[in-house]
């Protein structure tokens, strides 16, 4: 062995040192940087057989580009991959499958009309002499396979007819009957009901006792502590440390995983006054701009209540996934809600059925993903900065181009949005400045209360900073806010933190009242 | 710590020479704009075809051209209203053989002319209500929603048809829809009439404005308040009225109505469109270029029938025209695009980052 056992990666839970001395899988030094990205940075990692192993990171942490690695999507730049001791490289996912590693991507790559028993043998359905394909073995075989994970589905069914659990189970089955080694299960719990993943569970339980080595991508950390053996942490690229759960307390994991750059940078803050994005004190009896009360969704959201005062900036913080954004899109009309009443200025009930109503009651929505939802890439500057204004510029039906360009080259000045000038297309602009760009169309569209979700994913420091720096000086101006982020840094500029876990709001803490330890402790 | 940061920024201010620079984006701009490189391709082979034939720059060929122009390019207006919302309109073609039927059936039923225009446009107009329906409130893909509405209506035609062609005597309407007025031929100045509106429409007015941000970016053009279900109706619904006002120029040239006439102008339509720059994602594209593309198409297929080339070879250049089109557009010619472009660009621009 060239490289000797990463002193990080803890004691041996299982002991396989009596069984083997080698990983199944093992990962050395291995990076992959795209273009002006470092996704992963030298990542050392083993996967032992029979062992549930649990890769935990934020979003944009490594985990999918791990996965990706692992299962032979993509090539490492840098590094080498070792199956059973031995060198492998994969050009493409059929080589990683040849190996025995086997994926289960959040979106199944099943084919729906086909059966559970056609799905599994799909590659290589049992033929007798002639060529004719042995169906009564196939259902024979494939009931087996599934049975003996555990479940009953009758096997004739076409798998678009079966739960997202059935199907993954399947996918298992399929995988098994190729001689899996290693699964990797990417998220395999987002989208289930809870009894589903208790079922789930148990399969990969069984997988475990029959020395199936089990990779478990997830953010759940409850379902991560229920099921595996092995934690490793990813952050910024990097396995930050690897350890069993008997060795790294949830928080302790959650600390890991969010980073210490945060710790430090409100470490160091705290010390003094912690950065407030807001410039101003909103005064307690101040009127209150929206009140939602007892909002929920037939999916996630459940008896949520809360209130905005004018020139206040409210946070919902929790990790990715707890429901912060389709709060967003609930309060935005783009989301249906099925309880909860949304009231907007006290006086003005909001039936919010669509964005058009919420923006004409005030509000202003700046989504996560500004490319697929928050501005048209194809158009100009300020034909995007006019988008959600075009009443105002509206003479019997004809745009008043003269007025449009004038609050266009008004808000390129007052944002410092960097082009050439305002019929610059926007999708050749700076993530930073496309940012801009969106603010802009809101502030553009005279919205009162700007819903803000996810503002600093994936731009760059420089940028961050410019994005707090809009984002206060709205407030100055007599705006408010309701930030949505899983950035606990990001909430606790707010003047109120609410904290979201599975859909509810669970608690909530004046400016003052709560800091980034207190929080940690709270979100596990 | 912000502060070095923010100072950085600001020193990435244009430097001195910006205005220049500013000047030359827009020179560039106004070389690159989406109609320059068609308009091109049409300029060169009008110059192909008057050294392919000295018939070819006549008046009398010329106006030829425009003539039989006219329907496919009031077609390709209105699938491009569809197209830009990245939708599709098979049913063209149907309503517009719909459109002669129904105004044949009117006339000969003794119904005035205005009756007969108004009715078969309103009709027309109404099936587009229905695919706009069928694709919004149904979430039935454009594409077969409008290849059923294309089968509905035919069939409806030949019914209201009964025999194989309802006789127009009306020479009123005759002349209203293939006479001349004031010189010019009537289908010309309606085609003109009609691109013009539409051009304004889609850059100057709310409402084109929408279209193209509904098309480039649906979700982004919902969340920012747009009437998104009620625009995408109504690009069906035009798409519908200007089919209806092709048939009527159709029914003119035929002196009758027919269920048959309008088989394959959906896809000469959809040719002339692409051809025209029209992306079929949504979003791009001007009804200007989408005539000029029709026009296009006219014109070569009007220079091979002066050099006397076989249909069948007219099919296949026509589809090698269209392929080419949508490859240097859209397709795998990003290449040779930025090439293009580059034609145009001065060595020490960069594009402007943060």
């Amino acid at each position: 062995m060239t490289m000797g056992t990463d002193s990080r990666s803890g004691s041996d839970p299982i002991g396989q040192e009596g069984r083997r001395d080698e990983p199944l899988l093992r990962l050395v030094g291995v990076s992959k940087s795209y273009p002006g990205v470092r996704a992963l940075d030298g990542v050392d990692l083993e996967i032992w057989a029979g062992e549930c192993h649990a890769i935990l990171g934020q979003n944009g942490a490594g985990k999918s580009t791990l996965v990706k690695i692992m299962s032979g999507i993509e090539a490492p730049s840098e590094g080498e991959l070792y199956f059973e001791g031995a060198r492998v490289r994969f050009a493409r996912p059929v080589d990683a499958q040849q190996a025995g590693i086997y994926t289960i991507h959040q979106e199944l790559s099943l084919s729906p009309a086909l059966t559970v028993a056609e799905n599994v043998y799909i590659s290589d359905l049992p033929r007798n002499k002639l060529g004719v394909i042995n169906w009564n073995a196939v259902r024979r075989n494939a009931a087996a396979a599934v049975r003996n994970l555990g479940f009953d589905i009758p096997v004739d069914t076409p798998v678009q007819m079966l739960s997202v659990a059935e199907q993954q189970v399947v996918e298992i089955a399929k995988a098994l009957h190729h001689r899996a080694r290693v699964l990797l299960l990417d998220e395999p719990t987002a989208t289930l009901p809870q009894p589903d993943v208790d079922r789930l569970f148990e399969v990969v339980d069984k997988l475990r006792s029959e020395g199936v080595a089990v990779v478990f991508i997830s953010h759940r950390l409850d379902e991560v502590y229920r099921l595996c053996d092995r934690i490793s942490v990813m952050r910024d690229g990097r396995r930050i440390q690897t350890r069993s759960v008997s060795e790294l307390a949830p928080d302790a994991a959650v600390r890991s995983m969010v980073g210490a750059s945060q710790v430090d940078f409100l470490g160091q803050i705290t010390s003094g006054a912690r950065r407030r994005i807001n410039p101003q004190v909103v005064a307690r009896d101040a009127p209150v701009i929206v009140d939602v009360r007892g909002l929920s969704d037939s999916h996630l959201l459940r008896d949520i209540s809360l209130t905005v005062k004018v020139g206040e900036a409210v946070a919902v913080t929790g990790l990715v996934g707890s429901g912060q954004s389709e709060l967003g899109a609930a309060l935005f009309g783009s989301r249906a809600r099925t309880a909860g009443e949304i009231s907007v200025h006290t006086t003005r009930r909001l039936r919010a059925r669509s964005p058009g109503e919420a923006i004409g009651a005030g509000l202003g929505m700046i989504p996560e993903d500004r490319k697929s939802q928050g501005l048209v890439l194809d158009m100009t500057v300020k034909a995007n900065i006019s988008l959600a204004s075009l009443g105002s510029i509206n003479r019997f039906g004809v745009r008043r181009g003269g007025k449009e360009s004038d609050i266009a080259d008004e808000m390129i000045r007052d944002l410092g949005i960097k082009v050439w000038d305002a019929e610059q297309v926007v999708g050749t602009l700076s993530g930073g400045n496309q940012q801009k760009v969106v603010f802009a169309k809101w502030i553009a569209a005279g919205a009162d209360l700007l819903i803000i979700n996810e503002p600093t994913r994936g731009v760059d420091v420089s940028a961050k900073e410019s994005i707090y720096d809009g984002i206060t000086r709205y407030l100055a101006e007599g705006g408010s806010v309701l930030l949505l982020t899983s950035e606990l840094s990001e909430a606790l500029m707010a003047d109120r933190i609410h904290v979201m876990q599975n859909g509810r709001l669970t608690e909530s803490f004046e400016h003052e009242a709560t800091n980034l330890d207190h929080l940690l402790g709270l979100l596990r | 710590m912000s502060d070095t940061l923010k100072n950085r920024g600001d020193q990435l201010t244009a430097p001195a020479s910006a205005p220049q620079q500013a000047v030359r984006f827009r020179v560039r701009r106004l070389f690159t704009g989406s109609y320059v490189p068609i308009l091109l391709a049409l300029v060169v082979v009008i110059i192909i075809g008057s050294f392919a034939s000295p018939y070819f720059l006549t008046a009398l060929n010329l106006q030829n051209i425009l003539l039989s122009g006219a329907i496919v390019s009031i077609l390709a207006i209105g699938q491009f209203m569809v197209i830009v919302t990245a939708g599709i309109d098979l049913s063209v073609g149907a309503i517009a053989a719909f459109a002669t039927v129904s105004s044949a059936w009117i006339l000969a039923q003794g119904g005035s002319l205005v009756v007969a225009i108004g009715g078969a446009l309103v009709i027309c107009a109404g099936v587009g209500v229905l695919n706009g329906l069928a694709v919004v409130f149904g979430r039935i893909t454009p594409f077969i929603a409008t290849l059923g509405m294309m089968s509905i209506i035919q069939g409806i035609s030949f019914f209201v048809q009964g025999g194989s062609l309802i006789a127009i005597t009306n020479q009123e309407f005759i002349g209203l829809f293939n006479g001349q007025v004031l010189g010019i031929s009537s289908p010309a100045i309606l085609l003109i009439v009609v691109t013009i509106v539409m051009a304004l429409v889609m850059r100057y007015t709310i409402f084109g404005r929408q279209q193209y941000a509904i098309g480039g970016n649906s979700q982004a053009a919902l969340l920012s308040g747009l009437p998104v279900r009620r625009n995408v109706i109504l690009a069906y619904v035009i798409s519908g009225f200007l089919a209806g006002l092709a048939g009527l120029l159709l029914a003119a040239q035929l002196s009758g109505g027919s269920a048959l006439v309008g088989s394959g102008y959906e896809l000469d339509s959809i040719a002339a469109a692409v051809v025209g720059g029209a992306a079929l994602f949504g979003g791009k594209g001007n009804p200007v270029s989408a005539v000029i593309g029709a026009l296009l198409i006219g014109t070569i297929s009007n220079i091979m029938n002066l050099r006397s080339v076989q249909a069948e070879g007219q099919l296949v250049v026509q589809g090698i025209l269209v392929l080419l089109a949508v490859y240097l557009t859209s397709g795998g010619s990003k290449d040779f695009v930025r090439g293009f472009n580059s034609l145009f660009r001065r060595r020490n621009y960069a594009p402007i980052s943060n």
